[in-house]
């Protein structure tokens, strides 16, 4: 006969009672009070009637009954001998095996931190990037719409270049422009703070800040600018960074199974570095596109490196704090350098 | 047997679990869904809630989680579906998309916070005994959205009186077995406590901002570190927060005769919150658990229930199945209600 001290809970008040479980030969079960003669609890229940609930950590081990009465004990070794006597458990213990050895915990850590891994350098960008050409180029347009006025609220002001300038460089840029109508390419200049910059927006609006063609040596170096850009636009980088994203925030959810834990700010850095490392995957892209195409036009893509260099070169005399490598969302202008180079 | 009305007994929350025991269950399980193709995540997420239901103790019993994953797989199954149709209705149809969108949301929203505090509570138990939920849509709608959006309106006047009222509706449909939670704070404390907040924020801002600035004048190099300043505010302010607004929240939670203790402190806080950053950025995110685990064993570590009577007296309600539709939605949709 095997005999288990614990607790008896009855279900209907929060009233935890000393209590003896007792299984007989016949591997049914009994609770009865500790110390007194009342009538038992439970008796004679057979194993079918009961559920033992799987063990988890060091918690107490529980037993429910029909009804919803309870029987717990930290009696581990007990309620596993329990187990084996009445044949069940297998699954159960199973699990509770996974779960208390080093050597599985260590092979699980490796196996989903290189699927992790695989997943989030390889796999979210090629999903995101097959989803965005798949999707038509309209939707990408239909993000950026209201993003410039958004912009121009918070960071733009009118373009203060000469309009004689602005005009020569639409000139220039237009043979360029026209190579690539289907991205509906659309050329603006704005002045602000944020000193020599160009971004693409979704709508195939590209901005060019006032700082960055003050800076510029000559226009061609300002056409590599422009190129690097429609790579943006070309890629759909916009779109897939959005997705990228989203299928993050899924992944998320379904491995970890915990959204408030994400929300918590220790979890938002690794969101954030991640990507920072997407975006400048797309910088780099974006270069080899510039590079190329520069190439084919009969442009020195070295153009692309000397622009890189003025713009780092505003920065420094501007004070500003150049940022560690893994923080960025563009690669160090030296790498950028060094890859343009290469091609 | 029976204590006293008259000797109030602070009984501790206390928290056994290991970092390294609920790693080894955390890192498994997150093995299995990946096996499974995420099947699994349902039967993972119950074993995860209920490690820390499980080794949270009061007055020697332990918390329990008695959830049903396959409820929760249905329920994370069509939540999956809701929120890829919103992502690619928001990305097709930005402009009338978007404001359908938001309509069905102002109406969905009370339903989901109202689903999910629903289910947590349901499948929540102590001794055996299960919490229950029993606010309303109606009630619901006006704490969650009529209050924040008069707050709003009145540019920010009613904000502290609205997250009063939403923390009332929380706390006071709340009930364990029979008993109903009851809440003491009043809206005063609320707009104490935001002045509070608004006074410190401007003070760390500007004291660790215009030291960092004035330094700069006459030692540039010091810029260095601004980036980390912010970081370091950001983390205080976030430390500051949930210690005034936890404290406050359990100071004035009462249930029957007994009462809650709650005494966080900024300090210990900040230290927590930023070993925890370290952790996870050394380790790519592998102390997830160890984390999670600092955190129970902090909160339990500071709070208390303060008791006036003995605690085998407390009957249970009616109890009926809840669907985990609405907690599942909420989960994808990033609410973070906690009690």
């Amino acid at each position: 006969m095997l005999r288990i001290d614990g607790t008896y809970n009855d279900g209907q008040t929060s009233r935890a009672v000393p209590a003896v479980l007792r299984l007989d030969a016949a591997g049914r079960l009994s609770v009865s009070p500790r110390d007194s003669a009342e009538a038992a609890y439970i008796s004679h229940m057979p194993a079918t009637a009961y559920e033992v609930v799987s063990k988890l950590g060091s918690a107490p081990r529980v037993i429910t009954f029909p009804g919803g009465a309870v029987f717990t004990t930290p009696d581990h070794a007990g309620i596993d001998e329990l187990l084996d006597r009445t044949g069940r458990g297998f699954g159960q213990r199973l699990l509770v095996r996974l779960e208390a050895s080093l050597p599985m915990a260590l092979t699980a850590a490796l196996v989903t931190a290189i699927l992790a891994w695989v997943t989030v350098i390889y796999g979210v960008p090629a999903l995101a990037k097959s989803v965005a050409f798949m999707l038509p180029a309209g939707v990408e347009r239909n993000i950026g719409r209201g993003t410039l006025q958004t912009l121009d609220q918070v960071y733009f002001e009118p373009s203060t270049l000469d309009p004689a300038v602005t005009e020569h460089l639409r000139r220039v840029f237009e043979p360029v422009l026209s190579q690539y109508t289907e991205l509906e390419p659309q050329l603006v200049f704005r002045q602000s703070d944020i000193g020599a910059n160009a971004f693409a927006l979704p709508s195939g609006i590209i901005l060019f800040t006032d700082d960055l063609v003050n800076i510029a040596a000559n226009d061609e170096q300002l056409l590599s600018v422009l190129y690097h850009e429609i790579g943006h636009l070309h890629h759909r980088h916009i779109l897939r960074r959005s997705l990228q994203g989203s299928f993050l925030t899924v992944l998320a959810v379904l491995i970890t199974g915990d959204v408030s834990g994400i929300n918590e700010i220790v979890a938002v850095i690794p969101a954030l570095l991640i990507d920072a490392s997407y975006s400048r995957d797309f910088e780099r892209e974006a270069d080899l596109f510039a590079v190329t195409e520069m190439d084919a036009a009969g442009l020195d893509p070295r153009l692309l490196g000397e622009m890189l260099a003025l713009i780092e070169a505003s920065y420094e005399d501007t004070g500003q704090v150049p940022l560690m490598d893994f923080l960025r969302t563009h690669p160090g202008t030296k790498q950028r350098l060094q890859a343009i180079s290469n091609e | 047997m029976n204590q006293g009305a008259d000797s109030p007994r602070e009984i501790p929350f206390d928290f056994r679990g290991q970092g390294l025991e609920y790693f080894r269950i955390w890192i498994v399980n997150i093995l299995l869904t990946i096996l499974t193709l995420g099947i699994y995540s349902a039967w993972a997420k119950v074993r995860n809630q209920k490690y820390f239901y499980n080794h949270m103790y009061l007055d020697g019993h332990n918390f329990d989680y008695l959830a049903d994953p396959v409820r929760i797989l249905i329920g994370r199954v069509i939540a999956l579906g809701v929120f890829l149709l919103m992502v690619g209705v928001a990305q097709f149809f930005p402009l009338w998309g978007g404001l359908a969108l938001i309509l069905t949301m102002l109406l969905v929203f009370p339903w989901i916070i109202l689903a999910s505090l629903r289910f947590r509570n349901r499948y929540s138990a102590y001794k055996n005994i299960r919490f229950d939920f029993h606010g309303s849509y109606s009630g619901c709608m006006v704490a969650f959205m009529l209050w924040p959006a008069l707050g709003i309106l009145t540019l920010g006047l009613l904000l502290p009186l609205a997250w009063y009222k939403m923390r009332a509706y929380i706390v006071e449909n709340s009930t364990y077995g029979v008993s109903a939670f009851e809440f003491d704070a009043t809206a005063g404390d609320y707009y104490l406590m935001s002045l509070k907040l608004i006074g410190f924020t401007l003070l760390a801002t500007f004291a660790i901002g215009g030291a960092i600035a004035g330094i700069g004048l006459v030692w540039p190099t010091i810029n260095i570190l601004a980036p980390f300043a912010g970081i370091f505010i950001y983390l205080f302010l976030f430390a500051y927060f949930n210690q005034v607004n936890q404290n406050l929240q359990w100071n004035n939670t009462g249930l029957r005769t007994n009462s809650f203790a709650s005494e966080l402190k900024t300090g210990e806080l900040v230290s927590l919150y930023f070993v925890n950053a370290l952790l996870l950025l050394v380790t790519l995110g592998l102390a997830f658990p160890l984390v999670k685990v600092r955190i129970a064993r902090y909160f339990a570590s500071r709070v208390s229930l303060v008791a006036q009577e003995n605690l085998d007296n407390f009957i249970a309600g009616e109890q009926e199945q809840v669907s985990a539709i609405g907690q599942e939605v909420g989960d994808f949709l990033d609410f973070d209600i906690g009690l």
